[in-house]
């Protein structure tokens, strides 16, 4: 009888598309004849250089709508909030349906100059808004009744 | 505290603490650093409840540096313990409020342990509190900071001073410095978070403040004195002798009439703030803060309102001016926040 030995590896598929389905259904095949087992490392997590504010999921931080713009053009993927995952990978992504889609940095950076573009706009209504706000604490941090003016009747 | 007493905070928090949602456990004073001891013995029961409980935390030490260690740091190390030392800026500032019983100022010690924690550390914060005579220094600090090479700037204002007969435009002003030396920094190739830009930051991303981010006192925020007095957050235990702020005792359980009645008086009922167009972006709702500036926990005072105004704009530019330099780094500070996140709120 052959004795049963184990084997260990990182893999790395490179290859076309039908290749890889006919690797998947033997990896698929695999597991269910219980000859394979598969993990996600485990790694430390660590603030890094962001004073007190927390790394946050990215649908968090960016919102439906924006989460949307990502999804654009997959008409078949749907949003879905699935919290508490300790899986394996460290960029940050979204589960959509059964897959997973990382976060592009392109199209995060073009997020980011759509905010700074809203935000340039309300720069102007901010401004005035504060007199008016300003106004209305400095009457907050003094109830007091202004004294009549000198002549007033 | 006595171990005991800790083992009991520990176990109030497990329990209290929403499952899947990740505990944070802080650890202050006074002066932290002094009970070593005891803080190596929390920190393993820690562990050991984390196992049981199958819940993630995070922890951190908050110390002014004075007593701090090679074998402290090799220990926040290993146990992966953040540490976040309290300078108030370059020696002029500092000495100003931080002094030794003699008067005789600690900025050399503190300096000289902050760049001992730099070099065994990969992430040392610093926490540098303002109050009415230092707000204007607070350009300073931070190009101080960033020459030391600290990676994370904390500055708090001093909820407890009284901060009448500051000028609104000035702290704009000033604000606005900061975020020139924030912008410079990003310029230069150098990665820096000031939590007060920093928080605005996210805040635009996300469109504001979301119901999660409010003020979780007495919920999800708890401090606790020596004496196991269960406190809404940190900042009210004081010198554990306001009872009307104390919501219980970790050995006799929490007084939960006195916790409804807080939960009732969280949130903010300013009739200004209601029309004010920067509301989602303000912390009009920080219990803590309104309570020692306006003796409500709801109410939120003007030198609140000020900063908070100082801040958006100060952050605002810095968005805005990063984002227009076409700067690189900014957007990789930012996705930063995104990164490993997704499985740990």
């Amino acid at each position: 009888m052959e004795g049963i030995f184990e084997w260990k590896a990182e893999i790395k598929f490179k290859g076309i598309a039908a290749e890889f389905n006919r690797f998947v259904d033997s990896l698929g095949d695999a597991l269910k004849a219980g000859n394979i087992t598969i993990s996600v490392p485990e790694w430390e997590w660590r603030p890094h250089h962001l004073a007190g504010c927390m790394p946050i999921p990215v649908d968090v931080l960016l919102g439906e709508e924006r989460l949307k713009q990502i999804i654009e053009g997959m008409p078949r993927m749907q949003i879905k909030y699935i919290r508490d995952i300790r899986g394996g990978i460290r960029t940050a992504h979204l589960h959509l349906e059964d897959a997973v889609v990382l976060l592009d940095r392109a199209r995060f950076k073009t997020m980011v100059a759509q905010v700074a573009h809203e935000l340039a706009a309300r720069r102007v209504e901010a401004i005035e808004d504060y007199v008016a706000v300003m106004n209305q604490v400095g009457r907050l941090a003094d109830p007091t009744p202004e004294p009549a003016r000198p002549g007033a009747g | 505290m006595t171990f005991a007493t800790a083992q009991k905070v520990v176990d109030f928090v497990m329990d209290a603490a929403p499952s899947g949602q990740r505990i944070d456990f802080s650890f202050f004073g006074g002066e932290p650093l002094l009970r070593f001891d005891l803080i190596g013995e929390v920190v393993g029961y820690i562990r050991k409840r984390e196992q049981e409980t199958e819940r993630s935390t995070f922890l951190s030490v908050t110390s002014n540096g004075i007593p701090l260690t090679r074998p402290m740091l090799d220990f926040f190390r290993a146990e992966n313990v953040d540490l976040c030392i309290s300078i108030d800026g370059p020696v002029e500032v500092h000495d100003l409020n931080r002094v030794h019983r003699n008067g005789r100022g600690s900025y050399a010690e503190v300096v000289r342990s902050l760049q001992m924690a730099m070099d065994c550390l990969d992430a040392v914060q610093v926490n540098a509190v303002y109050g009415p005579e230092t707000v204007g220094f607070l350009p300073q600090s931070v190009s101080f900071f960033m020459e030391l090479g600290v990676p994370a700037i904390h500055l708090n204002p001093n909820i407890c001073a009284s901060w009448t007969g500051i000028s609104y435009t000035e702290l704009v002003e000033t604000f606005m410095r900061i975020a020139d030396h924030y912008i410079r920094s990003y310029q230069q190739g150098q990665e820096i978070a000031v939590n007060l830009i920093d928080s605005k930051l996210i805040l635009f991303m996300k469109g504001g403040y979301g119901h999660d981010d409010m003020c979780g006192m007495g919920e999800t925020e708890w401090g606790f004195a020596p004496s196991g007095n269960i406190y809404p957050c940190e900042r009210f235990i004081g010198e554990d002798n306001d009872s009307s702020l104390c919501l219980g005792n970790v050995h006799s359980g929490l007084d939960l009439a006195r916790r409804c009645s807080l939960l009732k008086r969280r949130g903010n009922r300013n009739e200004e703030c209601k029309t004010c167009s920067l509301r989602t972006y303000c912390m009009n709702w920080c219990g803590c803060t309104n309570y020692y500036m306006t003796g409500s926990t709801d109410l939120a005072g003007p030198i609140l309102c000020a900063i908070e105004q100082a801040t958006i704009k100060a952050a605002e530019h810095v968005f805005v001016t990063l984002s227009t330099l076409d700067n690189e780094l900014f957007v990789d500070h930012l996705m930063r926040y995104v990164y490993e996140g997704r499985h740990y709120r």
